[in-house]
């Protein structure tokens, strides 16, 4: 290094507050002794401290919100495989506990949809009769498997842009009161989420891809922080069909939207859904189950954050969002609306637990009182087949019973979607 | 951040209004474009750092991390556009003979930018007039360090350069930048490269 190279070196570094003391009076000396120099160097330090008031150029007052309304409609980040798979251990027990769960069918909290004995239809169809009432379900091996699977991403890309009702997990089974007809909004959100797929809301979006999670745990995988009653029966669900092929038992999806508006609307409760659907499906027995805990409190909610992960605090804001389905009517004719924009989803059969909504139809309330033995919970479940020869104008019967899976075999290759639930 | 991570839209948000005026700053000044020009970079660059949350590690600040992607974006768009203008110009040059002898001027971008205009202080307007005659390399040093007030080691991030070499590269861009201010904004004026000034 030359010596004018090193006395500028010592110039801008102190300009940049980078020099020490034994070389700033080494430069004082050295501009000391050359006033041009000294000149040279006030003239720098004037020029960069000019430099520093050029910071006060702004981006224009409304650029933050131009930039957000873009961010609104692409699809949302995705974590790395490695962070991916940081937290899919929580994620996997959560959402095959959930699972476990439902097949199980126990506990006041369940819904009944998946212990539920299908229609007789479908029950009694041969395997070619099950075929005709099934088309959709005529896959080639090695076909993609899941509609829920396949679908995952896409749902997740939706749920940003579909509009539904907040509370369809809701569980106004309490008293209802006089409802209005559901309104055009919520009826285009429950067919814009029949055509997005599967949903399913027991875990947060974010930490793990819902698509893999289902291709690779649904159905029949048991986690170890299972029950050993839990885990048999999740694999009798598999085998009491006769195989152990995972793809000969129904895909069963839950619809759960929760708090989706909410979240659009500010974020306040982002999050709740991953807690909230745990809540909902889980039998209370199953709550303190650490697995759970842990889901619940890995949300990234707010309320986690702030108030030291209670998940009681959840549950709360969840049975106040439940509290809006109550002005919800479904009766028959919506009912058959809605249907009607189902049919063209490439599902099989639609599985309505009509007890998410104030007014049930005559028909489940019907069932209800025709099948005083089942839970109440049961009977408001609708079965209704979504294939060419069910388009009828007359929906099946209303109204499932409790079964034991152990005890009767599922229903095989159906594609199920429930809506509504406890 | 982490919020942000999680893909929740208004914590990216306050991550947008945090760093908007940096990185508006440095795209406009890099891309030597308009104030249009550069929200629409800028916008560009959020909307990619968006989607590439997934891949922050917190290895270093949000801030050096989006400038990084405003950097690497700027710089692609750069490049991207001079290589259509000398494809149009090329197209221009062969259609010569059969068209008017019209002649068609490289825009300078900053040649008409009536916001850049009277409004301004004169020192600021010829401090960037100045800067951005400066070579890359060396503009991008010099608007991190001394309008960002990035430190060196940021700067490095930011660039993902040896902390040396952006030391140089800042010395080097002040005294170039302070030679374009005393030789005055003659745009005939031409240093070579080694002296930090675009040729």
């Amino acid at each position: 290094m030359t010596e004018w190279n090193d006395i500028e070196r010592l110039v801008h570094d102190r300009i940049d507050g980078a020099l020490s003391a034994a070389d700033t009076a080494k430069l004082e000396a050295l501009l000391a002794r050359d006033p041009a120099l000294a000149q040279r160097a006030r003239e720098l330090a004037a020029m960069v401290r000019d430099l520093r008031s050029l910071a006060d150029e702004s981006a224009p007052p409304d650029f933050a919100r131009r930039v957000m309304a873009r961010v609104e409609v692409v699809q949302a980040p995705r974590q790395s495989r490695s962070a991916w798979r940081a937290g899919l251990p929580a994620a996997l027990a959560a959402a095959a506990m959930i699972v476990a769960a439902l097949w199980v069918g126990r506990g006041s909290m369940m819904p009944p949809t998946l212990t539920a004995e299908a229609p007789a239809q479908f029950r009694d169809a041969s395997d070619d009769a099950a075929s005709d009432a099934f088309p959709n379900n005529k896959r080639k091996a090695g076909a993609p498997r899941a509609v829920a699977a396949d679908d995952g991403v896409e749902s997740k890309r939706d749920d940003r842009t579909a509009s539904p009702e907040p509370g369809f997990m809701a569980g106004a089974r309490e008293e209802r009161t006089e409802a209005a007809a559901p309104s055009d909004a919520l009826l285009d959100a429950l067919a814009s989420t029949l055509r997005d797929g599967a949903l399913v809301r027991g875990i947060d979006a974010s930490e793990v891809e819902v698509s893999k999670l289902e291709e690779s745990e649904l159905p029949g995988a048991v986690p170890s922080t299972d029950s050993p009653k839990a885990q048999a029966d999740a694999l009798h669900w598999s085998k009491a069909d006769g195989d152990d092929d995972a793809d000969s038992a129904p895909r069963v999806i839950l619809l759960r939207r929760v708090a989706e508006d909410d979240k659009r609307r500010g974020g306040t409760r982002n999050g709740l859904d991953g807690a909230a659907a745990l809540d909902a499906l889980l039998p209370p027995a199953e709550r303190s189950n650490a697995a759970y805990k842990e889901t619940a409190t890995s949300a990234p909610s707010p309320a986690n954050e702030a108030n030291d992960a209670k998940p009681d605090a959840l549950v709360a804001l969840v049975r106040a969002n439940e509290s809006r389905m109550r002005d919800v009517a479904l009766d028959d004719a919506a009912l058959e609306e809605l249907l009607d924009r189902a049919r063209g989803t490439g599902f099989d059969a639609f599985a309505l637990d009509t007890s998410a909504f104030a007014g049930t139809s005559k028909d489940a309330e019907a069932s209800r009182e025709e099948d005083a033995e089942a839970p109440a919970r049961a009977s408001a479940l609708r079965w209704i087949p979504l294939n060419a020869r069910s388009q009828s104008a007359t929906p099946p019967p209303a109204g499932g019973q409790l079964k034991s899976a152990k005890r009767e075999a599922p229903p095989r290759r159906r594609t199920i979607l429930i809506l509504g639930g406890p | 951040m982490r919020c942000a991570l999680r893909g929740q839209r208004d914590a990216f948000g306050t991550l947008v209004s945090r760093h908007q005026d940096a990185v508006w700053r440095l795209v406009r000044r890099l891309a030597r474009v308009d104030r249009a020009g550069a929200d629409d970079l800028a916008q560009d660059v959020f909307v990619r750092a968006f989607q590439g949350l997934g891949s922050f590690r917190f290895e270093c600040p949000f801030k050096h991390w989006i400038l990084r992607i405003a950097r690497n974006l700027t710089l692609n768009r750069v490049t991207t556009m001079a290589a259509k203008t000398e494809r149009t110009m090329a197209s221009l040059d062969a259609s010569r003979g059969t068209q008017d002898d019209r002649r068609i001027d490289p825009v300078d971008p900053h040649a008409a930018q009536p916001e850049d205009g009277m409004e301004r202080a004169e020192l600021k307007h010829a401090l960037w007039r100045a800067l951005e005659k400066l070579a890359q390399e060396f503009r991008e040093a010099v608007l991190l360090r001394d309008v960002e007030g990035l430190d060196y080691e940021a700067i490095a991030n930011v660039l993902e350069l040896p902390i040396g070499t952006v030391r140089s590269r800042i010395h080097r861009g002040r005294e170039a930048l302070k030679e374009i201010l005393t030789r005055g904004l003659d745009p005939t004026l031409r240093l070579p490269n080694a002296d930090g000034v675009a040729p």
